[in-house]
């Protein structure tokens, strides 16, 4: 079921176009992740379907009903959208309690220790002022605040950005699991491609105020539609390569694509784990080593295949640091749509 | 003439209250006014009041001012502790001043805990 629909989103701040007929779909229950550089409109987005501002063009539809759009708009404050900012945005002069219960109809002790409790945290900090807190113990009474009002939708804006990394995947974990227990739909705001494919069901990538492709992590990892968004949500080697019935002679050796594929010039994507670099043996693409940098658990190897130079990460247990290689190609290359 | 005493702790106290602060208001259920009023306003608060207790020391001790602008027949401590003075009747003039000094009194100390408070934090 479509809990949230957005339909030819657009937002003009002046001369700047935040967000271009942007749609996107939301089904209940899920977690989806909204990627994209700075300034691709996807903080704009979260204001829009908090309720914050009014779009320009197209409408949103919240659990059937539409709350802004030609024919109306409904408040932010009676959204039932529930919202963690970039670092918290805890009330600076009330307590952890007095900021967890703040949105609660009724307010109890009880309450508020069990929503404390539930994002992981001792309640007997329930007295402390935010001042007193960590950044990850001020994000989790945001989440504890925000779930007070039991909202359908769960909006989070950045929320582990000033997190340090190990902190970041501890939290992200806490919040996928409580969000994914009391049934809330979330929607996380981030630049953090990594964290993206970590936490979401589904992944919807801003390019200028548009959403460029929307799918699950896995079908946009490996089936991207441009270009960018291969490079964007990782390592990608792009190469050339020429089509003969459903296999692609490329530098690397041949690939197989999908069979639909018709025949000619085409850019095939691979993700570096699916190039192996192994010991040479005759008759196979042969990688010429041109240098090779230790970097701990993998050794940047940049190598030369009939004539093409590419760079790769590898596991350093097995790197050849100098002569030739030969080349094993994993799985199936992906066709970039022209 | 005491706008810009006035200001200058308020624009401050105002500016301490990030937008995200509203938001997370709105969102959690308060109309756009309630929650203008609970998080910027309250956070305004010791700026407001640091205002005011700047606006009335300097309007009870104002002297100049008092002399040009209000109407004759006026009379204030300051006013009067200076026609005092300038009889040189200092003993007339005395309870004038202790009044002015016991009047600044609290509203001085109250703007050194503050400061001192800000000072901590």
């Amino acid at each position: 079921m479509t809990l949230l629909s957005l339909t030819g989103i657009s937002k003009r701040y002046g001369a700047v176009t935040a967000l271009d007929r942007a749609t996107l779909e939301i089904k209940a229950g899920t977690l989806t992740a909204i990627v994209g550089a700075s300034g691709s409109g996807k903080t704009t987005l979260l204001r829009l379907i908090a309720g914050f501002e009014a779009p320009d063009a197209g409408r949103i539809a919240f659990a059937g009903a539409e709350i802004a759009g030609p024919s109306a708009f409904v408040p932010a404050h009676r959204r039932a959208i529930g919202l963690v900012a970039q670092e918290g945005a805890l009330f600076p002069h009330l307590s952890v309690g007095g900021n967890v219960g703040f949105g609660m109809d009724h307010r109890s002790p009880d309450a508020v220790d069990a929503l404390l409790d539930a994002v992981e945290l001792d309640p007997a900090i329930r007295s402390r002022m935010p001042h007193e807190l960590s950044g990850g113990q001020q994000q989790r009474v945001a989440l504890a605040r925000a779930l007070a009002r039991r909202p359908k939708l769960m909006l989070l804006d950045e929320p582990f950005s000033a997190l340090d990394a190990g902190l970041r995947a501890n939290m992200r974990q806490m919040v996928k699991r409580r969000l994914t227990e009391e049934g809330v739909t979330g929607i996380l705001v981030t630049h953090d491609q990594q964290e993206a494919l970590s936490f979401a069901d589904q992944l919807a990538v801003l390019e200028e105020g548009r959403v460029v492709q929307a799918g699950s992590p896995r079908e946009l990892y490996l089936q991207p539609r441009t270009e960018m968004l291969a490079k964007f949500l990782g390592d990608a080697l792009i190469i050339e390569g020429i089509v003969q019935s459903g296999e692609t002679d490329t530098p690397l050796g041949r690939v197989r694509v999908g069979r639909a594929t018709a025949d000619g010039q085409v850019r095939v994507l691979l993700r570096p784990e699916q190039v192996r670099l192994v010991s040479w043996s005759e008759g196979t693409p042969t990688a010429e080593i041109v240098s090779a940098s230790f970097e701990g658990p993998v050794t940047v190897v940049t190598f030369r295949a009939a004539g093409v130079q590419f760079t790769l990460k590898v596991p350093s247990a097995d790197a050849p640091v100098q002569g030739r290689a030969s080349i094993v190609l994993v799985g199936t290359g992906h066709v970039i749509p022209q | 003439m005491f706008l810009p005493r006035a200001l200058t702790g308020l624009r401050s106290s105002m500016a301490q209250a990030p937008i995200e602060l509203e938001r997370a208001a709105m969102s959690l259920g308060r109309p756009p006014m309630a929650a203008i009023w609970q998080t910027t306003m309250r956070l305004a608060a010791p700026g407001v009041a640091a205002s005011v207790a700047l606006v009335a020391l300097g309007a009870a001790n104002e002297l100049t001012g008092t002399l040009m602008l209000a109407p004759n027949g006026t009379r204030t401590l300051a006013t009067k502790f200076w026609a005092l003075t300038s009889e040189l009747d200092y003993m007339a003039a005395a309870p004038y001043a202790l009044l002015l000094i016991l009047l600044s009194l609290p509203l001085t100390v109250l703007l050194r805990l503050q400061a001192e408070r800000a000072l901590r934090r």
